[in-house]
């Protein structure tokens, strides 16, 4: 299957055609069958198909956040950003969230500022609207001024990044937070290696928390513990984590509820992903 | 550890608890003073690195447990309500 969605609104204008024009000349497609065709065509032209995750990569220091982008977000977003403490970190969360909502309109076919964000129980981002809009899910992490965001179809899915940078404690953290084997694969390396070890045991654990989509409470969960961070691709149940080819000086993951027959980045040159939407 | 009675004791919970924020977790990533009511969470001063950070801070400072299903954004939303959970935590440990 390529895309359930994408049949099934060719096989909707394919009835209608027979059902309503009776043979007799050309038929006009309805308004809802040609967005349901737009959709089609944003999954298609992105290449998105069942198994597939998107991965987006995006610089959140090199763009200002512009009244255009401030006017992207809903009012929800734009109250969340007026209530971080530091001008930085309202910064990156505005450009951001106008990625996240220019991303997600390549997909829907939506306009970024009409892209309905909804939340799952404990806080998880999802996509509000029409079922076929509902299918496109995702997720988005930051670190250190780089911004990933994760896109698959139908399964939930989980994204961390984390810079490694010169962080004090970490080691006390393995030892209160860590299963015994990660513990052990973390010291067998030295130096920033041990470090880079430590965060690539983070990020997968955290992607799966994330894609699990339980909270904070989620973050000591026992089948954390379970991924076996030699390998780049491991099974826990029904999720796969894969750790990602990322850039110097990060570490990342995503974790998907379902099998991943294909990972594909995706680079975000500057806002050209927003205007192209205008 | 700490004894903990009285408004003394609730003011100096709050002080060492910002200062270890501002010290070991905002680190230098701008000015920033924190009060009993700022929001930690939905501002991202803690994200979930920070929180489990701050959470071996305080088992070791205030002689406590604390179990993933403490962590919910109500314990942890401010200063004001970290102080609440571990004065909480401390009368439950007698």
């Amino acid at each position: 299957m390529t895309c359930v969605g994408a049949s099934n609104a060719g096989k909707t204008a394919r009835e209608g055609s027979s059902a309503e024009n009776n043979g007799v000349g050309p038929r006009h497609p309805s308004t809802s069958e040609l967005q349901a065709r737009t959709r089609e065509s944003s999954w298609s032209r992105l290449g998105l198909s069942e198994g597939d995750v998107h991965i987006w990569c995006a610089p959140l220091d090199k763009v200002e956040a512009t009244p255009f982008l401030w006017n992207t977000l809903s009012q929800q977003e734009r109250e969340r950003a007026n209530g971080f403490l530091l001008k930085r970190d309202l910064r990156r969360f505005v450009v951001g969230h106008a990625y996240l909502r220019g991303i997600l309109g390549q997909y829907t076919g939506i306009s970024p500022k009409d892209i309905p964000l909804a939340s799952e129980t404990h806080g998880k981002p999802s996509l509000g609207g029409s079922w076929e809009a509902k299918r496109i899910r995702f997720n988005m992490t930051h670190s250190t001024g780089l911004a990933l965001f994760a896109v698959t179809l139908d399964r939930a899915i989980g994204v961390d990044l984390e810079g490694v940078t010169r962080t004090p404690g970490l080691e006390e953290m393995a030892a209160r937070y860590f299963s015994k084997p990660e513990r052990a694969y973390i010291e067998a390396f030295r130096g920033l290696r041990r470090r880079r070890a430590f965060f690539r045991v983070w990020t997968r654990r955290e992607a799966l928390a994330k894609g699990m989509g339980r909270g904070l409470s989620g973050l000591l969960d026992s089948d954390l513990a379970r991924c076996d961070c030699s390998q780049k691709s491991t099974r826990i149940g029904d999720w796969q984590i894969e750790g990602l080819d990322n850039r110097p000086g990060f570490e990342a993951a995503v974790a998907r509820n379902g099998p991943i027959k294909r990972i594909t980045p995706k680079e975000i040159t500057e806002v050209a992903l927003l205007a192209e939407r205008q | 550890m700490l004894s903990l009675s009285g408004a003394n004791s609730d003011r100096s919970m709050e002080d060492a608890i910002a200062a270890y924020i501002i010290q070991e977790i905002v680190a230098g990533k701008g000015p920033l003073k924190l009060e009993a009511d700022t929001p930690l969470l939905a501002s991202e001063i803690l994200d979930s690195l920070s929180l489990l950070k701050l959470v071996l801070f305080l088992e070791k400072q205030y002689g406590i447990a604390i179990g993933g299903m403490e962590l919910v954004p109500e314990n942890f939303e401010t200063i004001g309500a970290i102080c609440k959970f571990v004065r909480s935590r401390l009368k439950t440990k007698g």
